[in-house]
């Protein structure tokens, strides 16, 4: 098992006048209701071209129920640029240039692919997803 | 407007064998121009006790718009790492949060689907939030 470690800071110091805002926490990624590291890992970057909506990451069956971390940032800098990530058919939000977004992910079943479209131009992107459970596919040839 | 700041670093010496180390950090701006969001929910706390789904996020109470530059922020305190909490907009589960989970995401503030969280057990879990626009 390995241990990969997520932490996360929220800050700002006029969001709220009154009230500094710092959020700071980070946790172990482990596999689903275990207290064991997950040990597996896909990253990539891609460029997403406009006028398609484009598996970023496919369900699998085995990958229901499990846990799987999806790390995706848009490396764009002109910001009317946005990707737009989609579960399912559900619009899950838009990533601007320079966004990030960290979640679990979980494959509810094999439908539940994680999908992008960027809005136009070619827009590059980094993703990562650390999960548990992965069988490669065998060879057709 | 405001400047508000999130960063993300995930590490791990031993998930690839070189070693990982990821670190990013992005000032959350208004849709589509550089002037910094205006609005949030605020940190919150809830504590739910029933294994049914809960609105976390009410998009039309709470006034959040459908801009597009929306993010929420969600943690579940518990400390158990058998029990689990659904993030689902709409019917669509996006992923569980087990004790000590927490994420980060962008959401376009859709018409009919509030951010919702269902409990895997009707054992207490407090989760703390915010919604940021």
């Amino acid at each position: 098992m390995a241990t990969t470690t997520c932490s996360f800071t929220l800050n700002s110091s006029d969001l709220i006048s009154t009230a500094p805002l710092n959020v700071a926490t980070s946790n172990v990624l482990y596999k689903a209701g275990l207290q064991i590291g997950l040990d597996q890992v896909r990253m990539g970057r891609n460029e997403i071209t406009s006028g398609t909506n484009f598996d970023l990451l496919d369900a699998t069956a085995a990958a229901i129920d499990k846990s799987n971390w999806v790390y995706i940032a848009n490396l764009e800098t002109d910001v009317t640029l946005y990707v737009t990530i989609t579960i399912d058919a559900e619009v899950i939000g838009r990533l601007y240039a320079g966004d990030w977004m960290f979640i679990p992910w979980n494959c509810d079943d094999a439908t539940h692919d994680i999908e992008i479209e960027a809005s136009s131009g070619t827009q590059t992107i980094e993703w990562m997803c650390m999960h548990e459970n992965e069988t490669l596919a065998t060879a057709a040839d | 407007m405001a400047t508000v700041t999130a960063a993300i670093s995930i590490s791990s010496r031993d998930l690839h064998s070189n070693g990982i180390s990821i670190s990013n950090s992005s000032v959350l701006t208004q849709a589509g121009i550089s002037t910094g969001i205006t609005g949030s929910t605020g940190l919150a706390s809830k504590t739910l006790t029933q294994n049914t789904a809960f609105t976390l996020i009410d998009y039309s109470v709470d006034d959040i718009t459908s801009s597009g530059h929306e993010k929420v922020y969600i943690k579940n305190t518990s400390t158990s790492s058998t029990q689990y909490v659904q993030v689902l907009l709409g019917s669509v589960e996006v992923g569980r949060l087990y004790g000590g989970d927490w994420l980060f995401m962008p959401t376009l503030a859709p018409d009919s689907s509030d951010l919702k969280v269902t409990p895997s057990t009707t054992d207490s879990v407090t989760l703390e939030y915010m919604a940021l626009y």
